[in-house]
């Protein structure tokens, strides 16, 4: 069963006369990570910010958990945690303090569950020392358990891994996947790098320049993206090489340079170019796989069709 | 509700770790213990002074017969003087020589009186000091009449010579014996002769009641400051006077015709003055008093300025600060209304500022009394409808720190505002600090202008609410009211409302500003 945790309409934001969010639409199912994906200043943290009431939105709907935020502001709010860019801690109190303080403004948060969650983020010892001599880390393990402390329903991270080591990314991302998928938290993270969201989300919502392009599930993007991907071929005869493989795989040959040419196949076909090529007498120096750019994704996804002036 | 007192109980939080609010609270302590030690210094300075003096006992009256010597020289220059001009010649002049060398002639007598007596001219305050210098004109009077020739002598001259020489003798008397009471009633028994109205004769004989209620030795025993005893019933002559003769005569303009509002006012003050005399709380100008009086006044005066400063950094900072650091993020993120919050640092604000005001009485109670004593304290005596009523000196100290804490409310409403709408620490606690310190000077600039009716409408009119509220205080110039020894040119409950009128606009704009703008 699949219930709608976050529900955006519409939703409209300028600063000035400059139209940061057009008119976005789409919903978070309990239990699923949903990716925010977009590169530097499309409008993702704007928006989150709009769901967690640091913005005004000039138009449009958002609701948490059946609750509109405009008209039922602090139980809507009640069902969320979040964080924005960097957890911004009391710098002179300990961690329990903080966890104490913001536990007070919420209903039925008890010390058990302060330890449960301290427990969870692996902050348990350190909970009474003062902020200021915790390491970035560790900001971030207490931000968490703050916003984990009162079981939200809805979970919005944003830019998460900004700042964290290889092996606190791997965490976080164990810890949200469980959160998602073994306690039905809808959880929403925003960032602008695809590699990163493969990992971690089920679905992503792409956005540029203020606009939703499209949702899609990880799978549908990766499935895509594996179907026709550039391999750029490295070889002094790039146009010899060009000459031999436009029989079978015309269409894809793209760029030629003194470098090699770039060739857009199915990743199944790439070892029967090789054998072509090898077996012409072409000199290969390698064959690498160009990371599709985001555009390129969404542009797939979304069949190509969008103005994204 | 629950969530603005949690959200109170997480602000207190926040404002007891503050390091400012800690190092302000200990330079207030500080400085109000060092300014009440300040003045105990002064005041043990000014006894051992005294006593050193006690102890040569000789010095006045080396002084008198230095005085005397010197008198002596300059009676024989200037009888020299009058014998060398020519009778005729410069009237003006002849009669400026002689009317100083009455002047001469007098001191001359009076000095050589107080050491036939004994009485120290210049070391002692007594009624003696009074008898002496009344003599010389008894004397001068019975000079006058033996002087007459006697085709210009009145029918009575012979009456009138025994009765300026009965007065005389009982005078002398009065310096023989040291009696008090028998001064107080020659000085009676005189009174029908001094060509006075009967309303004027009973005010003077209750004068005299009084002060030999207040002071029975007339001086003698040191119990009681002389002059002070004198200046308090000269100034209860004069209200009776004024209220008598509907006129007022204690208007520093000279006699000026009496209206109603002066006439009430002149009755709560006689109030007050008769139940200073009768429960013999006199006011501080005797100086062990003034010592302890101005330790009161000052411990005040820098301690609520150290309470405004605090205040002014804290609500400068109470909403910009947590923007820079991005703290707020956590408030805005949490389930409550801005509005909430809002309400919150207002009210953690306002109980901290209550909290210092009082932890500042305690220390200033403290101080003062294991200084000065107790029961030094003065009492706050007012009236109203001419009954009068008296305040102990810790219920009035209490109550006038929370009429300065009122004013202390109105910048702390500024200091939230600016940070607030600024959204700049420095720029709001640079601002509110800058216009505290200006609106004293513009205050004092305000004394100049014409009682015209805009002036009310300044804000800085209204800061001093002290002398409205305790009118009758002796002083009531301090640094967060300004001194304003001035009649108020509004009323109280005018004052009062205009303040409210300031707090709620200014909380309403920092209320709205921070409940709609974005947090970026």
């Amino acid at each position: 069963m699949m219930d709608t945790i976050l529900q955006i309409r519409q939703l409209e934001k300028s600063f000035g006369r400059r139209k940061i969010i057009d008119k976005i639409s789409f919903d978070v199912q309990a239990g699923e990570v949903f990716g925010f994906l977009g590169p530097n200043g499309a409008g993702k943290t704007t928006t989150l910010k709009m769901v967690m009431g640091f913005l005004q939105p000039d138009g449009g709907d958002i609701v948490i958990n059946g609750f509109d935020l405009k008209r039922h502001y602090e139980t809507a709010m009640g069902s969320l945690g979040g964080i924005v860019e960097n957890p911004e801690l009391y710098q002179d109190l300990s961690g329990r303090v903080n966890l104490k303080m913001y536990a007070r403004l919420h209903d039925g948060v008890t010390n058990d569950r302060i330890m449960e969650v301290a427990a969870m983020v692996g902050m348990q010892g350190r909970l009474d020392e003062k902020v200021k001599k915790y390491s970035l880390g560790m900001k971030q393990r207490i931000g968490l358990a703050q916003a984990l402390l009162h079981r939200p329903k809805l979970l919005i991270l944003d830019e998460p891994t900004n700042g964290l080591d290889p092996a606190g990314i791997r965490e976080l991302r164990d810890i949200l996947k469980r959160l998602a998928h073994e306690e039905h938290v809808a959880v929403v993270v925003s960032s602008h790098l695809l590699s990163e969201m493969q990992l971690m989300c089920d679905r992503v919502a792409i956005i540029h320049l203020g606009r939703l392009l499209g949702v899609r599930t990880i799978r549908e993007l990766t499935d895509l993206s594996r179907q026709t991907t550039v391999y750029r071929i490295l070889t002094p005869e790039a146009q010899a090489a060009a000459e031999i493989l436009r029989p079978a795989y015309g269409e894809g040959i793209g760029e030629l340079s003194e470098q090699g040419l770039d060739l857009e196949v199915a990743t199944d076909r790439v070892p029967a170019v090789i054998r072509l090529l090898a077996m012409k007498g072409v000199d290969l120096y390698g064959v690498t796989r160009l990371e599709s750019s985001l555009e390129d994704a969404f542009l797939q996804v979304t069949g190509g069709g969008l103005n994204i002036e | 509700m629950n969530k603005i007192i949690a959200l109170y109980q997480n602000e207190m939080i926040k404002i007891s770790k503050k390091i400012s609010l800690v190092v302000i609270l200990a330079l207030m302590i500080c400085g109000v213990v060092g300014l009440a030690g300040l003045m105990k210094f002064q005041q043990s300075q000014q006894e051992r002074y005294r006593n050193e003096q006690g102890r040569e006992p000789d010095w006045a009256a080396e002084e008198m017969k230095y005085q005397l010597d010197m008198f002596h020289e300059q009676e024989d220059s200037l009888t020299a003087q009058i014998d060398a001009m020519d009778p005729d010649a410069d009237d003006d002049r002849l009669f400026g020589l002689e009317e100083e060398l009455r002047y001469v002639r007098r001191q001359i007598s009076q000095i050589e009186l107080a050491m036939e007596y004994d009485v120290g001219l210049y070391d002692e305050q007594s009624f003696l000091n009074d008898v002496i210098n009344l003599l010389p004109d008894l004397w001068a009077e019975e000079q006058r009449l033996q002087a007459l020739p006697p085709e210009l002598r009145p029918a009575d001259w012979a009456e009138q010579v025994a009765v300026v020489q009965q007065e005389e003798s009982a005078y002398r008397e009065v310096l023989e014996s040291r009696d008090f009471h028998d001064y107080i009633e020659l000085v009676r028994q005189g009174l029908p002769r001094s060509g006075m109205t009967d309303a004027m004769i009973l005010i003077e004989q209750e004068r005299l009641d009084l002060w030999y209620t207040l002071d029975p030795s007339g001086g003698m025993s040191g119990d009681m400051d002389y002059n002070q005893v004198r200046m308090v019933l000269d100034q209860r002559v004069s209200l009776r006077r004024s209220m008598l003769e509907r006129i007022d005569y204690t208007s520093s303009q000279g006699p000026v015709p009496m209206t109603p509002d002066r006439y009430a006012e002149l009755e709560n003050q006689l109030a007050v003055l008769d139940y200073r005399i009768e429960n013999n709380v006199l006011s501080s100008s005797s100086y062990e008093q003034s010592f302890s009086d101005m330790a009161v006044s000052s411990m005040a005066g820098f301690g609520m300025f150290m309470v405004v400063m605090m205040m002014l950094i804290l609500a400068g900072g109470a909403i910009s600060q947590e923007m820079a650091t991005g703290s707020i993020k956590s408030l805005i993120i949490a389930p409550v209304r801005r509005w909430k919050i809002f309400t919150a640092k207002v009210l953690s604000l306002v109980s901290v500022s209550l909290i210092a005001t009082i932890l500042l009485y305690l220390v200033m109670i403290l101080t003062h009394g294991l200084m000065f004593g107790f029961s030094s304290g003065q009492p706050y005596i007012f009236a109203s409808h001419g009954q009068a009523g008296a305040l102990s000196f810790a219920i009035y100290q209490l109550a006038s720190l929370l009429v300065r804490w009122i004013s202390v409310l109105v910048f702390i409403a500024l200091a939230l505002m600016l940070s607030v709408v600024t959204r700049n620490t420095a720029a709001a606690v640079g601002i509110s600090m800058a216009i505290f310190f200006g609106h004293q000077l513009i205050g004092s600039f305000l004394m100049f202008l014409p009682r015209s009716e805009w002036v009310k409408f300044i804000p800085f009119e209204h800061f001093s609410l002290l002398p409205r509220f305790f009118p009758f205080a002796d002083s009531g110039g301090s640094f967060i009211t300004g001194a304003m020894s001035q009649t108020p040119r509004t009323t109280l409950l005018f004052s009062l409302l205009y303040l409210l009128v300031l707090l709620i606009c200014m909380g309403y704009t920092a209320l709205d500003s921070f409940s709609r703008r974005d947090i970026k």
